[in-house]
């Protein structure tokens, strides 16, 4: 017979008795039906069934009792009317004794002893202790399990909890039965085959409930007793938490324990818990199963704290709210103490277990982490002591193997408090979190905190400023590997496209994305390095940059643009501010701090230069331009004229042959063209920014740059180069608030004077002299078509000077110009009929050619400008 | 139609990140893409430096976005990183652009290949080679706005906030009633007559100090100390005023937004301009 049909035989049964019963009970006749009753109990009386069917057994067979005792609790009042002292349940106590069977037996002395207790008899106490003793005539786990359920069960609300006495009673009643149906839960695990075992273990799983569900009624009854004296929390103390915790270590088992100690964690109240801490740790815990996970115990008492706190946060902020003194008068459980507690354990559990596996330290350290950030949020010392048994771990853990597969659990302890604070430095500090991240071998792990911290630091909304070397140790020691790490080695995944990457180092290399992102993280941080005062500030960076940054030479290329541009904007400021006291009080000592930050800056991008010449030549040359203009606006010429030289080095150097880029020049466009033109117009750009040279100097300079620029490579960057840089022979803005050096009046010099402004440096026949030159290059072009655009660039650039009042540049050259222009188009009459691109090319110039004169029209119609140019 | 012009993050070189404000103010939906349901189109004035997150919060506001090179961008990994993100084109980063937003053709440039950049009469000359109604350039760190020979000339500042190592500018000792005459030269009735009044020979002027007319009543005070002091130079400023700028085009006509952040909120400005037919 298979087990279910057992199951729907025994129902079968048990319906058909039951009928029969509640016939019987209808006419009254009271024994037939306990008969009845009798027969499918038997039922129950099986061994062949599963817990899950058995309960399907049992819920049949309870509603069946249920009537029962409806009946018998109806009859006992009719009888009871009659005579008010009807023996009639005692006697039927007494009856249902003769029954053959232990299990059907128990079950109608139950069913009758309880109902009998309903009735308020002054027996009651007697009955249940029967009722209890008797029960200890089942042994068999399943059926007796059942039995003492249904005990409890029925007694429900019937305890007697009058007198301080009944209390007790109940209460010894209530543990006993736990620890009789936990005996015999444990002794489940030993029945039949030893091959069976792990069918065992999951039946025990499903019947663990039953066993619980004492100490839920526990805690209900503890709860619900008031007399005077009677204190909950020292009873649970004194009485029950010994009892029940007996109960627990004594029974050996794993499954027992651990789900009791849970069910015992969540079912009492946290005051109780806070008071039995030390003994649950040390005294308990410790002496469970070496099996049990003791990590996730404590992980369940932690949670249970931490859920308690939020708890007790929001409502004391609630009180808070309605009253301050209510909320003042709200105490907590001092949790100083019971972080010791914790710690004593973790250091028992170490010395007792210290073959444990590191996970398993881990883990708790983790949850005392968040106790500690719980209770105790800023209590750093806390932290730190679990960071020293953590770094203890770490070193017994030694084996790779360990590491890797507890990665995620020390990332997740280191992690945690960085999440937590929202300042991480007073954490990083810490010695010991330094030492248990020093001690961490894996470059996975160290990379990942690292590239935390440091999006830690830069995203706070506060920005914590590192203002001292001793605040860039505590943050760049965590950063050193990415500092020093470099992703040039070509991996598989990087080659199928698996990672985005990109080429750099003249598409010698392929660094992923992700890469690249660290290294702009270690950027941001570097903001964070800050000073009141700037030359402070200045000593910070280069401090970082020689301990940290310089550790790989190969990524310098990343993060020098961002410490040479707080360089050079550091000098600017404190150039600023000495340049304002220097009106109060003559300092030599600050000008010559100004110079030698100079100085040691272009160091530093020469360091650069030295490194990256082959591929990032350009931006060294960037570089190098913003901290010449800065030299400049502080009034440093020597230096300025020295970092310029720089920049022209660095053209002759690296720029001026430099190939890159230049198959994307289209010779028609005034933007764009080769690097080395490209770097022609940033330097002239500079250079008419230049307020405090000298006139010799500053001729020098912008001289050397337009040879530079008529000696390109290919025409229209000489020529574009040239009429560029006639600007700077013409000033059209002061820029600063005095007289410019540039344009003071040299010995054995004409006067420039142009105007009466004089503040403007501005000298017309060179102007015209470099326009003439541009022009005499276009002419030389071979395409008809690029000159034809050069000319009307140059046409535009003459309308420029003319506007700006440069009486060399006069209507009558415009005029030669445009007449030139207007020839060299009709050259073009036959091309333009077609219809293909070289049509469409002198289209576009022949209309730009167009919009400017019509431009030149609106100008002289409307204000009388441009005049004597014929349009 | 609304297009955005934004530019100068250098992120990480000068600045940490973009102002939150601004963040949330542009991509409402994020992390869906287009992150901003409304914005049409993008233009970005370069100096990304090397934020490929910028780019790519940038890249996803809007279903179209356009870049042009900036002095301090890495041409070779920018363009790479374009890539990544999908625009597979010869010259991804090219040093201007032209576009169109309703019946405007729009350029923009970063315009660090114009010498001297900013100068009027050069962006003019420019505008005119491209044959654009508006011209929006980059590099200046403060919001300019104004019309030239009946062109619109922009430029939205930078984003982020970032310094420059210009000049710092000099305060202008003008009367409150010249700054008035400025501020309508930019109101939409004057917009289109101005072109041809205002370009000659105060091309300073002619700039018409955009940010000057935004700035709040400290720095008139600011500038009244100046004048009590002229010995006393101003301190530098750590940072330029964030900011970026909205087109709202529709047919001929053009709204400027003017979005800056000032002490931590956000101000919104407008301009109009109107385009001669």
């Amino acid at each position: 017979m298979t087990e279910s049909s057992a199951v729907t035989g025994a129902l079968a049964n048990i319906r058909q008795q039951s009928k029969l019963m509640k016939e019987n009970l209808h006419d009254g006749h009271l024994l037939q039906a306990l008969k009845h009753c009798s027969n499918f109990l038997n039922e129950l009386r099986t061994s062949a069934l599963s817990p899950k069917q058995y309960y399907e057994l049992y819920m049949a067979v309870y509603d069946l009792l249920d009537i029962l005792s409806d009946f018998l609790l109806e009859s006992n009042r009719s009888k009871q009317a009659k005579s008010a002292n009807t023996a009639f349940l005692t006697d039927l106590y007494e009856l249902v004794q003769y029954s053959g069977n232990i299990i059907p037996r128990l079950y109608m002395m139950i069913v009758i002893g309880t109902t009998h207790m309903a009735t308020k008899s002054s027996s009651t106490k007697e009955i249940m202790k029967d009722m209890i003793e008797m029960c200890r005539g089942v042994q068999h786990p399943i059926r007796g399990l059942f039995l003492r359920h249904h005990l409890s069960q029925r007694l429900k609300d019937l305890y007697p909890m009058a007198t301080v006495d009944d209390f007790n009673d109940t209460v010894e009643f209530l543990i006993t039965n736990f620890i009789e149906m936990n005996k015999l839960w444990v002794r489940l695990q030993h029945q039949g085959h030893s091959s069976e075992r792990e069918l065992r273990y999951r039946e025990r799983k499903e019947l663990k409930i039953l066993v619980g569900s004492n100490l839920v009624r526990l805690s209900q009854v503890v709860d619900d007793f008031s007399a005077e004296g009677y204190v909950p929390l020292q009873f649970y103390v004194s009485k029950i938490f010994p009892a029940i915790t007996e109960q627990i270590i004594q029974c050996r088992d794993p499954l027992a324990q651990l789900y009791l100690i849970d069910v015992l964690i969540q079912i009492f109240p946290d005051e109780f818990h806070f008071l039995t801490l030390d003994s649950l740790l040390s005294d308990v815990f410790l002496e469970l199963h070496p099996m049990l996970e003791k990590d996730k115990l404590v992980e369940t008492l932690v949670e249970r704290f931490v859920l308690y706190h939020k708890y007790e946060d929001s409502l004391s902020s609630e009180t808070q709210n309605l009253s301050l003194e209510e909320g003042a008068k709200k105490v907590q459980p001092a949790p100083v103490k019971f972080f010791q507690s914790f710690v004593s354990f973790y250091q028992k559990l170490h010395e007792m277990e210290p073959e444990l596996p590191a996970a398993c330290f881990i883990a708790i350290l983790s949850s005392l982490i968040k106790l500690s950030l719980t209770f105790e949020p800023t209590n750093y010392e806390n932290l730190n002591t679990i960071y020293k048994f953590a770094a203890v771990v770490l070193r017994d853990d030694s084996s790779d193997q360990d590491v890797k597969t507890t990665a995620s659990l020390w990332l997740e302890l280191l992690e945690a408090p960085i999440d937590h604070f929202s300042s991480i430095k007073e954490l990083l500090k810490l010695p010991f979190y330094h030492a248990l991240f020093s001690k961490i071998q894996e470059p996975e792990l160290l990379r990942s905190l690292g590239l935390r911290i440091s999006q830690k630091l830069v995203s706070s909304a506060t920005k914590e400023q590192l203002s001292s070397t001793e605040d860039i140790d505590d943050v760049f020691k965590y950063l050193s590997i990415l500092i020093a790490e470099t992703d040039s080695k070509s991996t598989t995944s990087k080659d199928l496209g698996v990672q985005k990457t990109v080429l750099i180092n003249n598409n010698e290399t392929r660094v992923s994305e992700a890469f690249l992102h660290t290294q702009e993280t270690i950027c941001k941080v570097l903001h964070l390095i800050n000073h009141s005062d700037h030359f402070q500030c200045l000593t910070l960076l280069f401090y970082v940059r020689k301990k940290y940054l310089n550790a790989a030479f190969e990524n310098i290329v990343f993060t020098y643009p961002t410490l040479v541009t707080r360089m050079t904007n550091c000098i600017r400021h404190a150039g600023y501010l000495a340049s304002r006291r220097k009106k109060v009080e003559a300092s030599d000592q600050t000008d010559l701090m100004v110079t030698s930050n100079f100085k040691n800056t272009s160091v530093v991008i020469d360091e650069l230069y030295k490194y990256h010449r082959e591929a990032d030549s350009e931006l060294v040359f960037k570089l190098y331009l913003n901290l010449a203009s800065v030299a400049d606006q502080l009034k440093q010429e020597t230096i300025a004229y020295e970092l310029f030289n720089q920049c022209f080095i660095v053209y002759e150097e690296s720029l001026l042959l430099n190939m890159s880029q230049s198959n994307l020049v289209n010779p028609h466009e005034s933007m764009g063209g080769s690097l080395s033109y490209q770097a022609i117009l940033m330097l002239a750009n500079r250079l008419q920014q230049l307020r405090y040279f000298s006139g010799e100097n500053y001729e020098n300079l912008i001289t050397k740059l337009t040879l530079y620029g008529s000696k390109l490579l290919k025409k229209q960057d000489q020529c574009r180069s040239v009429y560029y840089c006639a600007h700077l022979w013409w000033w059209v803005d002061p820029l600063i608030d005095e007289p410019s050096l540039t344009v003071q009046p040299r010995e054995g010099d004409a006067p420039i004077s142009e105007g009466d402004n004089n503040s403007l440096y501005k000298d017309p026949k060179r102007v015209l002299e470099c326009l003439q030159k541009s022009l005499r290059i276009a002419d030389s072009c071979m395409d008809p078509k690029l000159l034809l655009k050069l000319f009307v660039d140059i046409l535009n650039r003459c309308l420029i000077f003319n506007d700006y009042g440069n009486s060399s540049v006069d209507f009558r050259y415009i005029n030669g110009l445009i007449e030139l222009i207007k020839s060299n188009l009709t050259n073009f009459e036959e091309d333009l009929r077609n219809n293909d691109d070289e049509a469409k090319l002198i289209k576009q110039i022949q209309q730009y050619f167009n919009r400017t004169l019509r431009y030149v029209r609106n100008r002289q119609e409307s204000e009388g400008s441009l005049g004597g140019i014929i349009v | 139609m609304l297009t955005l012009a934004i530019g100068d993050f250098f992120i990480p070189e000068r600045v940490i990140e973009l102002p939150s404000k601004f963040c949330k103010l542009l991509s409402p939906n994020a992390p869906a893409v287009p992150s901003n349901p409304k914005i049409a189109q993008v233009l970005c004035l370069g100096n990304i430096t090397q934020s490929a997150s910028t780019l790519r919060f940038l890249n996803d506001l809007s279903p179209s976005f356009h870049i042009v090179r900036g002095e301090f961008d890495n041409y070779n990994i920018l363009c790479q990183q374009l890539a990544n993100l999908g625009h597979k084109s010869s010259n991804p980063l090219p040093f201007y652009k032209v576009v169109t937003a309703d019946n405007f053709r729009i350029g923009f440039t970063s315009g660090y290949q114009d010498v001297p950049r900013h100068d009027p009469l050069l962006l003019l000359t420019f505008a005119r080679e491209i044959d654009v109604d508006i011209l929006i350039w980059g590099g200046a760190h403060h919001v300019e706005a104004y019309t030239l020979d009946g062109k619109f000339f922009i430029n939205p500042g930078s984003a982020t906030g970032a310094y420059t190592f210009d000049w710092p500018e000099i305060e202008e000792k003008d009367d409150d009633e010249d700054e008035d005459d400025e501020e309508t030269t930019l109101a939409p009735s004057n917009a289109k007559s101005s072109g041809g009044s205002e370009d000659q020979g105060d091309k300073e002027e002619s700039e018409s100090d955009e940010v000057e007319r935004k700035l709040s009543e400290d720095d008139k005070e600011k500038e009244i100390e100046d004048k009590q002091d002229p010995c006393e130079l101003e301190p530098l400023e750590e940072y330029s005023t964030p900011s970026f700028c909205l087109l709202d085009t529709h047919g001929s006509l053009c709204t400027l937004y003017i979005y800056t952040q000032v002490n931590g909120e956000i101000k919104v400005d407008k301009v109009m301009y109107q385009k001669d037919e």
